[in-house]
């Protein structure tokens, strides 16, 4: 069994550790409050960031080899600085991630998966041959096809598959530690949808979005009546990116080219448009019929993401309904009230 | 009577948004500032004022196309390209003293930009939509050190219908950072170029960069001036200049008021004459400050006699710009900022002031919802506390004044003034 390998933002090209024969392992934080990293992070940053220092300060992490951060925001780039110091295990490897999306973007950050690449097969004292890197491509693509797949069949009503069981197989999946585990996961959650569900057609249809949404909310959503059928978030649909065009050549500048150009996350501010255009996809698709988004506290991109959103919204006549939250488990009376309230309107 | 209670008191009312509008108005101004040249205790600043007028006056009269752009977008494209530079991060500061933040505020959280984040943005935000600013004509923007900048003026580009450019900036310093950061940069200035209409003058775009090499030259001798002790400028004036590293350089006005603060500066050491009476302790301030009225500074300085002898905000981190090569000299300068990349790079080039200022405290205003400055603030005691150096982490936030308490703020500096006396 291979060392694991850290990460968090879903623009670290996970194929690169798979084909190292590293396992990677994302962090996902822990329910609950965060007073030990709140000593070293400052109180009005990112409650995600902060959830997964306290997991590596608490020691709740599995053995990690090392950890990539992709610096992606100021909380991820602050997270960089003080995870060495203070609470991971390991190596830390960092990434810069573009936050546009063009041809020299393209290139740029394909420089930085193979500086990645070099930094991650020395940890693991092995090279990588492309050949190794385009199998690993290969068999991510496949699972993400699966799940997309599965996803596609939800909007077209084929299978009936709530938001809470999605978020939880995604979340399982990509916290597999073992690749067999996560081929495991895989297949159980294709079992799990041959099986009887509850039934929610007749429900508001909802998007949920935002930054990375907290596990229970999809839940939560239908304990009090609606349909969570899409999930915009970084732990979300946005981890399964989109197909592209399978090229020969260069791995780097393919993996650079899918990852930057899947579904845009709120801090790619300069690919605005395309993320209109995404939502206006998924509202198509999905047949959405209002929107839930998910504001996480501190969250500058979630922030005016949203406003961008609402604007959307307005533009498109959809109820929308903004939470705040903390990522710690503890709106659920707030949310509750609010998200009745928003349910009586359909 | 201080320049906003004089605007305010000419300026009042209903008749603000269109006096903003009116020639007239930075006519008197002008005159109104100039009545009162004496009592400016520096010359530079009473110059920084006038052409600070003048190129507000240029944005809100439109002469020419105006271009937004935030506090860390390399300025000299913009006066090389012969726009008019408007930063909405500085014109929030203003907005504080002219006594519109209220209103502001209360527009952005009507419009859900909600109060968690920055407020200078915030405040950018409701005095844009509340009519206060000048419609650009093009939005740029830097993506180093705020999150909340592009994300504000994208906004800000989408609500006036206007092109957005953003310049992407990674967090290393090295040779393929800096191709993509140059390569940027010339796309950004051809597009803003053909976008508004304006003609390429590579002489004019010269001259630009040599002006801030100017500046940079003349900041660099005012910051020499400034190791000395006594000191001459208390921090409390010497903040008014930052405006100049934030929006200025590449204007022939930066390196002007500089060159006049160097003059001033040598000319008060020759003659000793001291910032204070008694200079009891010597601090450097980190961040910005507090854009309305407090006594922070009178406690410190006047008070306590512990001048603040540096501001991290004046800090030259770039070398000279090579006009031959403007694209790759200015992408130099964008990813030499010792803010960016990990805190280490940061709490290097402070350790490196703390030595050349030898200064007995540091401060740090922890403005609220500035995550860049604030949040790895952990690491940045830990190394002063291994040199022994006392630190004060003040918190507040630097243009909503409901957040400033002055009782708590009060006990916090004398606390901190009490432990430098104790070192």
């Amino acid at each position: 069994m291979g060392a694991l390998i850290g990460w968090f933002c879903h623009y670290t090209p996970v194929e690169i550790i798979t084909a190292l024969g590293f396992i990677p392992y994302r962090l996902l934080g822990r329910e609950g409050n965060t007073p030990r990293a709140d000593t070293y992070l400052v109180g009005n940053l990112c409650p995600y960031v902060k959830s997964c220092l306290e997991t590596a300060i608490r020691q709740e992490l599995p053995p990690l080899a090392g950890t990539v951060i992709a610096r992606s925001c100021n909380a991820m780039i602050h997270l960089a600085s003080t995870w060495p110091r203070y609470g991971g295990q390991g190596a830390t490897l960092v990434l810069d991630v573009p936050r546009r999306l063009d041809e020299e973007a393209v290139l740029y950050y394909s420089q930085n998966l193979r500086r990645l690449a070099g930094e991650l097969a020395w940890l693991g004292e092995r090279q990588l041959e492309d050949s190794l890197l385009w199998q690993a491509i290969d068999a991510w693509e496949e699972q993400r096809s699966y799940w997309r797949g599965l996803l596609a069949a939800r909007a077209r009503g084929e299978i009936c598959l709530s938001g809470s069981d999605v978020m939880a197989w995604l979340d399982g999946w990509q916290t597999c530690a073992t690749a067999a585990g996560r081929d495991k996961g895989q297949a159980g959650s294709a079992a799990i949808e041959q099986q009887s569900r509850p039934d929610f057609r007749g429900r508001p249809r909802l998007m949920l979005a935002g930054s990375i949404l907290p596990a229970e909310l999809p839940a939560l959503i239908e304990e009090w009546g609606g349909w969570s059928v899409f999930e915009d978030a970084c732990n979300g649909r946005r981890f399964l990116l989109a197909e592209v065009a399978r090229e020969t050549g260069d791995p780097y500048l393919h993996l650079a080219r899918l990852y930057l150009g899947g579904p845009p996350c709120p801090r790619m501010v300069a690919d605005q448009t395309r993320r209109q255009q995404y939502w206006a996809g998924v509202v198509d698709d999905y047949q959405i019929d209002g929107v839930i988004y998910h504001v996480m506290k501190f969250c500058d991109a979630a922030i005016y993401d949203f406003r961008a959103m609402k604007d959307f919204c307005d533009r498109r006549g959809l109820p929308l309904l903004r939470l705040d939250g903390d990522y710690t488990g503890g709106a659920r009376g707030q949310w509750q009230t609010r998200v009745e309230a928003f349910l009586e309107m359909f | 009577m201080d320049i906003y209670q004089l605007i305010r008191f000419h300026l009042a009312g209903p008749l603000r948004r269109r006096a903003f509008k009116s020639p007239w108005a930075y006519r008197l101004l002008k005159q109104l500032v100039a009545a009162q040249k004496k009592r400016y205790s520096w010359q530079a600043a009473y110059e920084l004022l006038l052409n600070t007028i003048d190129q507000v006056a240029a944005a809100y009269l439109q002469q020419g196309p105006v271009v937004w752009h935030n506090v860390f977008f390399p300025t000299e494209i913009l006066y090389g390209l012969g726009l008019v530079p408007f930063a909405p991060e500085a014109a929030a500061a203003v907005a504080v003293g002219l006594g519109v933040a209220e209103e502001a505020f209360r527009v952005a959280e009507g419009d859900w930009v909600s109060g968690e984040s920055c407020s200078f943005h915030r405040l950018a935000y409701g005095c844009d939509r509340a009519g206060y600013l000048p419609p650009p004509g093009a939005v740029v923007c830097s993506s180093h050190l705020c999150d909340a900048a592009p994300q504000s003026l994208a906004a800000a580009a989408g609500y006036h219908h206007v092109p957005f450019y953003l310049l992407d900036v990674p967090h290393r310093q090295d040779a393929a950072a800096i191709n993509y950061v140059a390569r940027q940069l010339k796309s950004i200035t051809f597009s803003l170029a053909d976008a508004l209409g304006v003609p390429w003058d590579q002489e004019r775009f010269q001259e630009a960069l040599l002006a801030s090499n100017t500046a940079r030259e003349h900041l660099l001798a005012v910051n020499r001036l400034r190791r000395q002790r006594p000191a001459c400028i208390r921090g409390d004036e010497a903040h008014g200049f930052i405006y100049l590293m934030l929006a200025g350089f590449g204007s022939e006005a930066a390196a002007a008021v500089y060159r006049q603060l160097a003059a001033e500066l040598e000319q008060r050491w020759r003659e000793q004459r001291r910032a204070v009476p008694e200079e009891r302790a010597r601090l450097l301030w980190l961040h910005l400050r507090p854009y309305y009225p407090t006594e922070i500074f009178n406690l410190l300085e006047q008070e306590a006699g512990a001048v603040v002898v540096f501001e991290e905000m004046h800090h030259v981190y770039w070398e000279p710009l090579d006009p031959a090569r403007p694209f790759y000299s200015l992408a130099g300068k964008v990813l030499s900022h010792h803010g960016l990349g990990c805190m280490s790079r940061r709490i290097e080039a402070i350790l490196a002031m703390v030595d050349a200022y030898q200064v007995d405290g540091v401060i740090h205003f922890a403005h609220w919802g500035c995550r860049q400055s604030t949040a790895g603030l952990r690491l940045l005691q830990d190394a002063l506390r291994d040199r022994e150096i006392p630190f004060l982490n003040l918190e507040g936030d630097c243009v909503d004044k409901s957040k400033y308490a002055p009782g708590a703020t009060r006990t916090r500096l004398e606390g901190f003034l009490e432990m430098l006396r104790a070192v």
